[in-house]
């Protein structure tokens, strides 16, 4: 196609354009732009009432070489990822093969319990898991006392305060992962798994010879999407730990808010928000290329 | 494996299967014993007990009295409203072009919406509030649903599933309807959107949970109290109330789970596959 006939192409096309062009402007006024100018922050430095003053990289290198705590949220995101991602996707395939069983009765009760917590909003579970865990008098340590075990500091020690905003996410999230891992499941052939038992194969040989293999992708979209919601996470911590105690539990995202909008360190917040955008590009990166790989075939047929 | 040591796995695998139910409602049952409860009954291991005063609203009629939750409430449903409106035309008619026109740049674009998806908002949130700060837009309904559209299941998303939507619409009735002289946007809006009605409840609902529960965006928007969506009204209960009145907390905690819950239930199934649409084809 030559230059006319692109052009030519592009103005027949007038209308469509206008039907996409919402999308796009949106994106220019509110995505774009702010990009380019959260980086231009990132370089700056800003007092009150004072023009911005351009320092180059100096955020960068302060946060990256002299910042601790930038570095203890960092280390917190990971380590509640660690912790949270695999024993969560473990625990939502586990349950999506129990209820992908053809003989297993009131499935649609439990996928509707299960998926409960997705739908329930984060800062309100948060604030029932604050009650739940309190030192004093909180249920889960009266429950442990009944048992004679002496009270955990859920949400008071340094050691605990991470495992609890696991808690709290794996309680939110797995239900959601179960749903996506169990349309995986209903997915595959019950023909294979008719094959695999005349062969006289296991339930657990079935399960890591058929099974897993079959639903990689699936696991790799939990897997993508529950890197980025952790590196993500803000409101959980807001609420069950404010970070604390010290900041034993507070995350990327807490640090940007707290040294843009309380300490009004906005071209440090900025750096910030660049470096964990930065982190998040990977597994994002790809995702969509496998989004625009299944684009490509979708759209060859 | 003999019969019996399936039919013993099998109950093995209920007992499991209500244990997690259990520990999936209990917070719910939590949260709404609480909403009639003393401060000492919620702290306390009687969770089977029933609230000692009875079923009584007294924490709901605080929470309207004078805490501004019933005008957070509509702060929250007027936006929402907004939103899902302003989300449902934009991608329905962007879905409708990707899926039905051969346009130059088409494939290139498309894809460029994808990659929106995955943008961490955070980025943004700064230079955003410094731009609703010099708009004057900072406490307006506005800051809290233009910037919006771009982040969480936003737009981007939306689009994508309504694409898929639209491509299920046959090429047939459209040419036929082409060929009678109708214009692009007429097709769109008598022929196309009436076809995809499920599609567009998918979208509403995804995108209302999603806008409904939303917090750090309207934290950062929002400073005026009458201003206040619910989420930023219970925040600011558990940030003064605290150890005052527990009840009303979980008052308010039910109350704004409560439309969620609701509309869960009733649309299940749309629900469901609306999830489940962004991880296959």
């Amino acid at each position: 196609m030559g230059r006319r006939g692109f052009l030519h192409d592009v103005s027949r096309n007038r209308q469509v354009y206008l039907f996409i062009a919402p999308f796009f402007i949106l994106f220019l006024v509110f995505g774009l732009y702010p990009i380019i100018y959260s980086f231009w922050l990132s370089l700056h430095e800003w007092k009150a009432n004072k023009p911005w003053i351009p320092v180059g990289f100096k955020n960068y290198a302060t946060l990256l070489l002299k910042d601790g705590v930038f570095w203890t949220s960092l280390y917190n995101v990971v380590y509640v990822f660690i912790v949270n991602v695999p024993i969560m996707i473990f625990l939502s395939v586990f349950i999506a093969v129990m209820l992908n069983n053809p003989a297993r009765r009131h499935k649609d009760v439990f996928r509707i319990v299960y998926l409960l917590p997705y739908v329930t909003s984060v800062l309100s579970i948060a604030i029932v898991f604050y009650v739940l865990f309190d030192d004093r008098a909180g249920l889960v340590n009266l429950l442990l006392a009944k048992f004679g075990i002496p009270g955990v500091h859920w949400l008071t020690s340094t050691s605990m305060s991470k495992i609890s905003i696991d808690i709290l996410i794996t309680w939110k999230w797995t239900g959601y992962n179960m749903i996506i891992a169990l349309a995986g499941l209903q997915s595959i052939e019950t023909q294979i798994y008719d094959a695999a038992r005349i062969d006289g194969a296991g339930s657990v040989r079935t399960f890591w010879q058929i099974t897993f293999p079959l639903l990689r992708p699936v696991i790799g979209f939990q897997f993508i999407m529950s890197t980025i919601g952790t590196f993500n996470m803000f409101t959980e911590p807001y609420f069950l730990t404010n970070g604390g105690p010290g900041y034993s539990s507070i995350s990327l995202v807490l640090y940007l808010y707290r040294s843009a909008f309380k300490f009004f360190q906005l071209g440090y917040a900025a750096a910030i928000a660049f470096l964990t955008f930065i982190v998040v590009l990977i597994p994002s990166v790809l995702q969509v290329r496998i989004w625009a790989e299944r684009d490509r075939t979708y759209s060859a047929t | 494996m003999s019969r019996r040591t399936i039919a013993v796995r099998k109950h093995i695998g209920t007992l499991f299967l209500i244990a997690g139910a259990i520990i999936f409602i209990f917070p719910f049952y939590f949260m709404f014993m609480g909403s009639f409860k003393s401060n000492a009954e919620i702290f306390s291991m009687n969770i089977l007990r029933l609230p000692a005063a009875g079923i009584n609203f007294q924490y709901y009629a605080g929470l309207f009295g004078k805490s501004g939750f019933g005008r957070s409430l509509i702060n929250s449903a007027i936006v929402s409203t907004i939103y899902i409106s302003l989300i449902i035309f934009f991608s329905s008619v962007a879905g409708f072009a990707f899926a039905k026109y051969k346009f130059p740049g088409r494939n290139v674009l498309f894809v460029a919406i994808l990659a929106t998806i995955m943008l961490p908002p955070q980025v943004t949130y700064i230079p955003l509030f410094i731009l609703m700060t010099k708009l004057k837009w900072v406490s307006t309904y506005q800051a809290l649903i233009l910037p919006r559209l771009l982040q969480g299941f936003g737009l981007a998303f939306s689009t994508f599933l309504m694409r898929q939507y639209m491509s299920y619409v046959p090429e047939e009735i459209l040419s036929s309807a082409r060929v009678d002289g109708c214009g692009d946007f007429r097709i769109y809006l008598q022929i196309a959107l009436p076809m995809v009605k499920s599609g567009l409840l998918v979208v509403g609902l995804i995108v209302f949970m999603d806008i409904w529960n939303d917090f750090t965006w309207p934290l950062i928007a929002i400073s005026k109290l009458d201003m206040y969506t619910v989420a930023l009204n219970i925040s600011r209960l558990f940030g003064t109330q605290r150890e005052v009145y527990w009840g009303q907390i979980m008052a308010a905690c039910f109350m704004s789970s409560l439309p969620l819950i609701v509309i869960f239930l009733v649309f299940r199934r749309t629900f469901i596959s609306g999830i489940t649409a962004g991880a296959f084809k």
